[in-house]
């Protein structure tokens, strides 16, 4: 979370939210319909470019996008394998269902890969701004605002708790591990509550008796030639991937 | 410049539930504040001391109107505190509050928007929130930070970007909840720097604390608690010479000067007993 937040505030594009997200979008269309695998890789390439000119750190984006492709790829397994309940009780590989698998998790990695990159590249602050020019609800966006305040603060108490529980632990087996990590779950809660009780004074001490919250919002700028890369990109490689169908 | 700005009148409060904790544990007191009297004047400059648990931050709290007296009356600018919503906005609005903890009240996503926050609340013009904004980041020295999210500072710089949220509400009455704890040397210069520049312009400030140096150098009253009861309230100089009352207060180590102390300093240190000038 804080390697992709400090990403976002440092990526060249961070003044560029409207264009991005448009850029996302179209990808992600791209992205969910892909035809085949061979397309899904192509969508792949085109967003690790994007990621190499908006100066995202490699490394962290690759971890994560392997953490998260890698849980969408286990699916592959259970998907690929047919059962047969009869007399006897046959297990097969299933060819269809190995396909469809495979397809699946390439829209879903070409779509995780677009999401890491509109995150690694927009703070989010930037992104509520956008939410609150297309009139989202005020209600949630301030609830968004706070949610996303209150995991940073508890990502950092529990990091602390962790580390205090290991200080004290001295890496004693993994039962022990995972009773440790219980515990500094269940004190997180506690944790959260009273973090949420303070954070509502901290806000009624500056003027605001109701509890309502007033950001300060830059305006959104659009120019020209960034908004027509960001709706060029996803037609050329809309154009690519359904060049069959278009009649090319 | 001495026109009574805020004053407390046998105020008393007490957190839910410290009734009943008190008497099943008679060492946890019932009530946070018990009949506190005392005033600031404008541009005053008043330190809070107090051993853990005195009362300082409850006081604190107070006297901004996040907490409601269960006696007492408190007046500001010399009419007893409005409760309504509009009322304690306009408190809350001239009466700044720095908490202990910085990321008690850093909540948006970036340092100028929480810089900001204060400000808009007041319903200020976009062009006036930015010129505070600027001038509170300027004087905290975080300029060059504004669109960073507060996760990615220390906490020196949290406690600063905090200030700025303060400061950028220009408040008349400025309280600040032990403002140097876990500040290295410099940052607490440039900290004293700009509460003394705030005292010359008219603001004044009270500031909890248990630095007694800092009370000495700084603070022209100060206001001494002891189990939320108020123990003393004077000229600094005349507080600090006072060694009894800040033993008893618990504001200074009374066991270093007795001889049970000398001896447990010596068994810590290994340096010996230390025989006092003129005795063996």
């Amino acid at each position: 979370m804080r390697s992709i937040e400090e990403a976002a505030c440092l990526s060249r594009w961070r003044d560029r939210t409207v264009e991005v997200c448009i850029l996302c979008f179209g990808l992600a269309l791209c992205a969910v319909s892909i035809p085949s695998v061979f397309a899904g890789g192509v969508v792949f390439a085109a967003v690790c470019c994007l990621v190499a000119v908006a100066g995202v750190p490699w490394a962290g984006y690759l971890r994560k996008l392997a953490v998260a492709g890698g849980f969408v790829a286990v699916s592959v397994l259970p998907l690929s394998v047919g059962v047969v309940f009869g007399p006897r009780f046959e297990l097969y590989f299933d060819r269809s269902g190995f396909e469809t698998a495979i397809l699946a998790v390439a829209r879903a990695v070409a779509m995780l890969s677009v999401t890491l990159l509109l995150v690694h590249t927009t703070p989010f602050p930037r992104l509520l701004v956008l939410l609150r020019v297309l009139r989202f609800p005020e209600t949630l966006l301030e609830l968004l605002a706070l949610v996303h305040r209150e995991i940073f603060l508890l990502d950092e108490s529990f990091s602390r708790l962790r580390r205090a529980l290991a200080c004290r632990d001295g890496g004693r087996g993994a039962k022990h591990g995972i009773h440790a990590l219980g515990l500094g779950a269940a004190a997180l809660f506690v944790q959260a509550l009273r973090r949420s009780e303070r954070i509502e004074r901290g806000i009624a001490s500056r003027a605001s008796v109701d509890g309502t919250v007033r950001f300060w919002e830059e305006p959104i700028k659009v120019r020209p030639l960034p908004l027509s890369c960001a709706l060029g990109v996803p037609a050329v490689l809309a154009a690519w991937i359904f060049r069959g169908r278009l009649g090319f | 410049m001495d026109s009574e700005l805020l004053s407390f009148r046998d105020v008393s409060y007490a957190y839910p539930g410290g009734a009943r904790l008190s008497a099943r544990f008679p060492a946890l007191r019932g009530h946070a504040i018990d009949s506190v009297t005392f005033s600031v004047a404008t541009g005053s400059a008043v330190a809070i001391l107090g051993a853990n648990g005195s009362g300082k931050s409850t006081l604190l709290q107070l006297c901004n109107g996040l907490l409601d007296p269960d006696s007492g009356a408190i007046s500001w600018q010399g009419s007893p505190m409005d409760r309504s919503r509009s009322g304690l906005t306009r408190v809350r609005s001239q009466v700044g509050l720095l908490f202990q903890d910085p990321d008690d009240q850093l909540f948006a996503g970036t340092l100028f928007q929480d810089v900001a926050l204060g400000p808009l609340n007041q319903g200020l013009s976009r062009s006036e929130v930015r010129e505070r904004v600027q001038d509170a980041l300027e004087k905290t020295g975080l300029s060059e930070y504004a669109d960073l999210p507060p996760h990615v500072f220390s906490h020196g710089m949290r406690k600063r970007a905090a200030l700025a949220g303060v400061l950028a509400m220009r408040p008349k009455l400025l309280l600040l909840d032990e403002p140097t704890a876990g500040l290295d040397p410099e940052s607490e210069e440039r900290l004293l720097e700009i509460m003394t520049d705030l005292v010359d312009r008219g603001v004044s400030i009270l500031v909890s604390t248990h630095d007694l140096d800092l009370a000495r150098m700084w603070a022209r009253d100060t206001v001494i608690l002891d189990r939320g009861r108020l123990a003393a309230f004077g000229p600094s100089e005349q507080m600090m010479s006072n060694a009894e009352l800040l033993e008893a207060t618990g504001l200074r180590r009374r066991a270093c000067r007795s001889s049970f102390g000398e001896d447990r300093m010596a068994a810590a240190t290994g340096f010996g007993r230390v025989s006092r000038m003129g005795k063996p």
